[in-house]
């Protein structure tokens, strides 16, 4: 039987009269022993202090914070240098505005999105509904593949591109994501303790759409297929890369 | 917890007596073995201290942790390729007691019951159990079992009130104590039958 979302109604209390196996919790208090549950201790707490990890593994607060200010700047770092060692295209002076907003500004913003949303602790610390994580994993890829679509040509002689060229674009655009997402690797180890898989995708998706927008800034061409194909391309494999690659290391 | 996060260990001395027994439990309930709740619970105390930077200042802990140890659960789970594990509730002493007081027998039925609810429990796919464990055994709302879980409230509340069908059934058949609360009989609006 599926679990339906459609409000089924009950009263918890009904749980009440089913007898706890293991006896009476004696709740959380820190005079509670091990003993007292039926189960001895299997370590005492000095040896499990000495067993825990050091060095690299012992992430407070501040290490996580220093971590992630590292793997952003460095990032910027990256796609700034692949930029400027690129160029920008040498027609954006006759490119619309319109355009602009759509396959660079809206990108980039809806990637810085992404990566936020996939930070939000939450209520609990175990992130945002999962219903709204699925939902922006699956619709912000997507989004860029809709947008790219439906964009006309910036003006009438602009160069189309071919599958060679869309290929290669889609190598370049995968190249300027690794590195980002190897940083978002570090910078986010061990930090998603629920839901690590649809914010990781989020995180993989929104580097996407980041170096989406870089790609656009880049390359000239406008064909409908070249940007749908070989830039949302990039985007789509990197949410998936985010998602079953980036959440083993994420998830706690 | 705060203060374990920003790097004090000597704060997790009281993170583990206070977390420690209730995420054994948790374990216990979930396996059914204690060996195996033992051996989870270092796994998850191992994540804790290696996730602890990522705790939410202020926040709750034991929903937390106890996502954390459903994880660890989990992962054990499939690397056990979800062998089926052995209910400690089958290994007690099943010799009938000579039963010599009304508190005797009563202590008799209640043990027996017990085992009852731990076997149905385990017989159970995992899903409903973990639901039901988080809400009845561990005091969890319905809504924060729904955040631990991953999914919603009113999938927590059908898994649990499945769970706890499946368990009525059992103890009704041992002549158990379980009767439903008078006049708050569960309805489905949504007509989905269970």
């Amino acid at each position: 039987m599926s679990d339906s979302d459609s409000d089924f109604d009950f009263d918890p209390r009904l749980l009440e009269s089913i007898p706890d196996p293991l006896g009476p919790r004696a709740g959380s208090s820190a005079s509670m022993r091990f003993e007292q549950i039926g189960a001895e201790l299997p370590v005492g707490i000095q040896p499990a202090l000495q067993a825990l990890p050091t060095g690299s593994a012992r992430r407070t607060r501040t290490e996580l914070q220093r971590a992630r200010w590292i793997a952003v700047c460095g990032s910027l770092l990256w796609l700034g240098m692949q930029l400027g060692l690129s160029g920008i295209r040498g027609d954006m002076s006759r490119v619309p505005w319109g355009y602009t907003l759509a396959l660079v500004g809206l990108p980039c913003v809806a990637g810085i999105g992404c990566i936020a949303v996939a930070l939000a602790p939450g209520r609990l610390g175990l992130g945002l509904r999962t219903g709204l994580l699925m939902m922006l994993a699956l619709l912000c890829p997507a989004g860029f593949l809709l947008v790219g679509g439906l964009q006309p040509l910036p003006y009438p002689e602009v160069p189309l591109g071919n599958f060679q060229f869309g290929l290669l674009c889609f190598n370049v655009a995968m190249g300027w994501t690794l590195l980002p997402l190897v940083l978002a690797a570090y910078a986010l180890k061990n930090s998603f303790v629920g839901r690590a898989g649809y914010r990781s995708a989020l995180v993989g998706g929104g580097i996407g759409l980041i170096v989406a927008s870089a790609s656009a800034l880049r390359c000239p061409l406008s064909a409908v297929s070249h940007v749908v194909f070989s830039h949302g391309g990039a985007v789509i494999a990197s949410a998936l890369l985010g998602a079953y690659a980036l959440s083993r290391v994420t998830r706690v | 917890m705060s203060q374990y996060a920003d790097g004090d260990d000597r704060a997790f001395a009281v993170v583990f007596e206070i977390l420690g027994p209730r995420l054994l439990r948790f374990l216990r309930r979930l396996s059914g073995s204690d060996a195996l709740a033992q051996d989870l619970l270092q796994d998850t105390l191992l994540r804790i201290h290696q996730a602890r930077g990522s705790f939410r200042p202020g926040a709750s802990v034991l929903p937390w942790a106890f996502a954390i140890a459903r994880n660890v659960f989990l992962d054990s789970a499939r690397a056990r390729k979800r062998s089926p594990i052995k209910s400690h509730a089958d290994d007690a002493d099943t010799s009938p007691e000579p039963v010599v007081s009304a508190e005797a027998e009563s202590h008799v039925l209640a043990r027996e019951a017990a085992r009852v609810v731990e076997r149905a429990l385990m017989a159970m796919s995992s899903v409903r159990r973990e639901a039901f464990v988080l809400v009845r055994f561990e005091g969890l709302s319905i809504v924060d079992a729904a955040e631990v879980l991953g999914t919603t409230p009113n999938a927590v509340k059908l898994r649990a009130f499945q769970a706890y069908e499946v368990i009525r059934e059992e103890l009704a058949r041992l002549g158990g104590t379980a009767r439903p609360l008078a006049g708050s009989a569960a309805r489905a609006s949504s007509g989905s039958a269970p």
